[in-house]
C-alpha cells in the first residue's frame, strides 16, 4: 500500500470512529446522568432512522424530516420516560437490563408490524451528494466529511457541557 | 410469505388437493433460527406427523431440519436455502431443493465476466457459510474462463462499513468487481460503490442476490450492475407473464423470485403426488416420481440432479431503471456439482 492509500484509509478509520462516537456518545451520556443502563438503545437508533426515511419520503425534504422526527423522537422519549424508565431510576441495573432488552422485542415487532420487513434508503441531500476525487479512480463522498464535522461539533458540545456542569 | 402463497397458489391452481387427497396444514415459524431448527422441525414431524415438510429459508435452520428430515425419513422440500451440504455431503432420498446452491449464480457469473474482457478480478463479501459457497462458484468459473482473482476481500456479517474495503479495491485497479451481498447489506454497498466514484470505473457484477429487493433502495447507483441468476421479474416468456398477473391478481402484490421458488415446490408436490395417486405411504414410488419431474416454472423449465437440486438455466441481467432487465442466458442447464453427495 503506498502513501497516499495509507493516509484515505486513515482518514477512513476516524471518520468511522466519529460515526461511532456518535452512537456511543447518546448512551454514555444517559448511563452517566441518568444512571439508567439502556439495551434498547439500538432500537431508539432504528427508530431514528425509520423516522427520517418515513418522513423525507412524506415531506419530500430531509431537513423537514430532520425536525419532525426529533420532535417525534422527544416526545417519544418523554412517554417512556413517564410510563416506565422513571419506576426504574430506583433499581438494580439488572432489573433495568431486563426492562430494556425486553423493549428491544416490542420496538423489533412494532417496527415490523408498522414499517414491514423491506429494505429502505434515504437519499442524501443534494447538497451532499457530491463526492471528491482522490486519486485517479477513488472519491470521497461529502456527505461522510459533513456528519465526521457533525461528530466533531457533538464531541466539543459534549465536553464543554459536561464541563460546565462540573463547575456548577 | 411469498414463499408460502407461492406454494398454496400452485396447489390451488390443481383443485386445491394433492393426488386427489385434502390437505391438512401446519405452520411453525422458524424465526430464521438455528438454534431451535431441530426443535421446530421435531415439532412438526412428531406432535403433527406432517407426511411433507417444506423448508425452509434460512441456511442455519436448514441444517437442523436437514438431521431431522435424515433421521426421520419425512419428505423435505427446500424453497429457498442455498446451503451446499442439503444437497451434497448430507443429501437424501428424501430431501428434494426446488431453489438454488449458494454456489449456482455465481457459478455462470466468471464466464459472463471474461467474455465481457474483464481479466483481473477482485472479490468481495461478508465471511459467512453463504459468501464462501459463492466465492466457490465464482473463483470455479471464472478461473476456468482464463481470469484471474486478484484478491479476495471480506467483512464479518453482517456488517456495513464498506469504506476501507472500497479505498483497497481503488488502489488494486482490477478490471471489474465481483460479490456476494444481500438485503440492506446489499443496498448499501450498491450506494457507497457509487459515492467512492467507483461505478463509471470499474464495473460491478455479483451474484443475483446483489439486486433482488433492494433496487429502489439503492437507486440511481444501482444502474448498469450485472448479476447471474436463476430468475428475473422482468423475464420475458408466457410462462412468467401469465403467473406474474396470476400472483398479483391473487395476493394484491407483485411476485419477487422467493414467490417463484415457492411456487415451483407447490408444483413439485404436486406433479409428484398426482403420479403415484396421492399414495404418499409408497415412498420410492414418490421419491421416483419426484426425481423425474420437469418443471414448467415461471423461471423457465427445469428438472431435479441427481442431488435432488434444480439443473437450470442460469440468467445474465443488467440494472436498468429500478429493474433487473434479462441480456441473456450465462448458462444453460446449470447443475450444482453434487459433490460428496452419495447418490449423485
Amino acid at each position: 500500500m503506498d502513501f497516499a492509500n495509507f493516509l484515505i484509509q486513515l482518514l477512513n478509520s476516524v471518520q468511522y470512529g466519529l460515526l461511532l462516537f456518535m452512537l456511543a456518545a447518546g448512551l454514555t451520556l444517559i448511563f452517566g446522568i441518568m444512571g439508567v443502563v439502556n439495551l434498547a438503545h439500538g432500537s431508539f437508533y432504528m427508530l431514528g432512522a425509520y423516522l427520517a426515511w418515513f418522513l423525507a419520503a412524506r415531506f419530500g425534504s430531509l431537513t423537514l424530516a430532520i425536525l419532525g422526527g426529533a420532535v417525534i423522537a422527544v416526545a417519544f422519549g418523554l412517554l417512556l420516560e413517564q410510563l416506565l424508565f422513571r419506576h426504574f431510576y430506583q433499581r438494580d441495573h439488572l432489573d433495568q437490563v431486563l426492562l430494556t432488552f425486553g423493549l428491544i422485542y416490542v420496538f423489533e415487532e412494532l417496527r415490523s408490524i408498522l414499517w414491514g420487513d423491506e429494505v429502505h434508503g434515504v437519499d442524501v441531500p443534494q447538497a451532499l451528494a457530491a463526492s471528491i476525487p482522490l486519486t485517479d479512480n477513488l472519491s470521497y463522498p461529502v456527505y461522510r466529511l459533513v456528519m465526521s464535522g457533525v461528530c466533531i461539533a457533538l464531541a466539543l458540545g459534549c465536553t464543554c457541557s459536561s464541563r460546565r456542569r462540573a463547575w456548577a | 410469505v411469498a414463499i408460502e402463497n407461492g406454494v398454496r397458489m400452485a396447489i390451488n391452481e390443481r383443485g386445491g388437493k394433492l393426488g386427489g387427497r385434502d390437505i391438512e396444514w401446519f405452520k411453525v415459524d422458524d424465526e430464521s433460527e438455528p438454534s431451535k431448527g431441530v426443535e421446530n422441525a421435531n415439532r412438526l414431524v412428531q406432535r403433527d406427523k406432517v407426511d411433507v415438510l417444506i423448508g425452509t429459508v434460512h441456511s442455519g435452520v436448514q441444517m437442523g431440519i436437514q438431521r431431522v428430515a435424515r433421521e426421520s425419513g419425512v419428505l423435505n422440500l427446500i424453497p429457498n436455502a442455498g446451503v451446499h451440504a442439503a444437497t451434497r455431503a448430507l443429501c437424501a432420498p428424501n430431501v428434494f431443493r426446488t431453489s438454488f446452491t449458494n454456489s449456482q449464480p455465481t457459478l455462470a457469473l466468471g464466464k459472463a465476466m471474461v467474455d465481457k474482457g474483464h481479466k483481473k478480478a477482485v472479490w468481495i463479501t461478508w465471511k459467512y457459510a453463504a459468501g464462501d459457497e459463492a466465492f466457490e462458484g465464482f473463483k470455479d468459473s471464472y478461473t476456468k474462463a482464463g481470469g484471474t482473482i486478484v484478491k479476495e476481500l471480506g467483512l464479518p456479517f453482517p456488517n456495513v462499513e464498506f469504506q476501507a474495503l472500497l479505498t483497497e479495491i481503488a488502489s488494486l485497479k482490477p478490471d471489474a468487481v465481483a460479490c456476494f451481498f444481500a438485503g440492506g447489506g446489499a443496498a448499501k454497498f450498491i450506494r457507497d460503490y457509487a459515492a467512492a466514484g467507483l461505478k463509471d470505473k470499474i464495473p460491478l457484477y455479483g451474484s443475483g442476490f446483489l439486486t433482488e429487493g433492494v433496487l429502489d433502495a439503492a437507486g440511481p447507483a444501482a444502474d448498469g450492475i450485472i448479476t447471474t441468476m436463476h430468475y428475473s421479474d422482468s423475464l420475458d416468456t408466457p410462462r412468467n407473464r401469465q403467473f406474474r398477473t396470476a400472483y398479483a391478481t391473487s395476493f394484491k402484490m407483485q411476485p419477487d423470485v422467493y414467490a417463484v421458488q415457492g411456487y415451483d415446490t407447490g408444483l413439485l408436490l404436486s406433479q409428484g403426488l398426482a403420479a403415484v395417486k396421492g399414495d404418499i405411504g409408497n415412498k420410492q414410488a414418490l421419491y421416483k416420481a419426484l426425481e423425474t419431474q420437469t418443471i414448467d416454472s415461471p423461471r423457465g423449465k427445469w428438472t431435479m440432479s441427481k442431488s435432488h437440486n434444480p439443473v437450470q438455466d442460469i440468467y445474465l441481467r443488467r440494472v436498468e431503471n429500478k429493474e433487473n432487465k434479462v441480456i441473456g442466458v450465462a448458462a444453460k442447464a446449470l447443475a450444482d456439482s453434487g459433490a460428496g453427495c452419495k447418490m449423485a
